[in-house]
């Protein structure tokens, strides 16, 4: 059963990198929330590296912050899943921990 | 009504932006301090840099996350002849964002112009 991790403040691709080296478990979820969701308006979160790191994950984000920052039309990523706030709450269920960074 | 026509003390006073309205009210509260200096015959610029640039991303709709829109405090600041809302084109390079995403009356600045009209500044308050 994988990990739900809630990345909720501003990372850079280094920390983010760091972050994500520290998973037990390469499978988990990480969901960008609040000023998390500002880390991928960054071009180095577009970039190969931000591919490579994140291979063996899903990368989720709650659409409704998206659209209250009006960014949703930017971060338009194949690699990132727009989820609800339901949907949020069934990952939630679904994972047997969840971790905020 | 415009309350600074008038700049004869001619100080001017710049307020730097650097994190996002949705986490804090750093954004309202610079805003806040710009109309005070206005109404005051200051002579008022707001910076934007880092992640405060996306303060001024258009078309917000922050109801949706129960929020208000701060970018709309901004529509009434030329009555009060603030009307250098400034980005700074460094924050703007390392996000995907770019110009057409902003509202209308940003002008995009690099960091050494900047720094100049910094220098020129009577005061410079970092929000």
């Amino acid at each position: 059963m994988s990990q739900l991790h809630l990345i909720q403040t501003q990372f850079n691709l280094a920390d983010f990198s760091r972050l994500h080296a520290r998973l037990a478990n390469k499978n988990d979820n990480l969901l960008f929330l609040n000023d998390g969701i500002l880390s991928l308006l960054s071009v180095e979160f577009n970039s190969t590296q931000f591919k490579e790191i994140t291979a063996e994950s899903s990368i989720l984000v709650l659409k409704e912050q998206l659209e209250a920052r009006a960014i949703d039309k930017v971060i338009d990523n194949e690699l990132i899943k727009n989820i609800s706030y339901e949907e949020f709450v069934d990952y939630s269920l679904k994972s047997k921990k969840m971790v905020s960074w | 009504m415009s309350m600074g026509k008038n700049k004869s003390m001619n100080i001017k006073t710049n307020i730097i932006i650097s994190r996002s309205s949705f986490s804090n009210s750093d954004f309202k509260e610079a805003v806040d301090l710009g109309l005070v200096c206005a109404a005051f015959d200051q002579e008022v610029n707001l910076i934007f840099v880092d992640s405060g640039i996306t303060n001024l991303i258009k078309n917000q709709s922050a109801e949706k996350v129960d929020d208000k829109n701060q970018v709309d405090i901004l529509k009434g600041l030329e009555f009060y002849d603030i009307d250098n809302i400034i980005i700074e084109q460094e924050s703007l390079d390392l996000t995907r964002l770019e110009t057409s995403h902003f509202i209308n009356s940003v002008k995009i600045k690099t960091r050494a112009e900047i720094n100049k009209l910094n220098q020129n500044a009577n005061h410079l308050v970092s929000i």
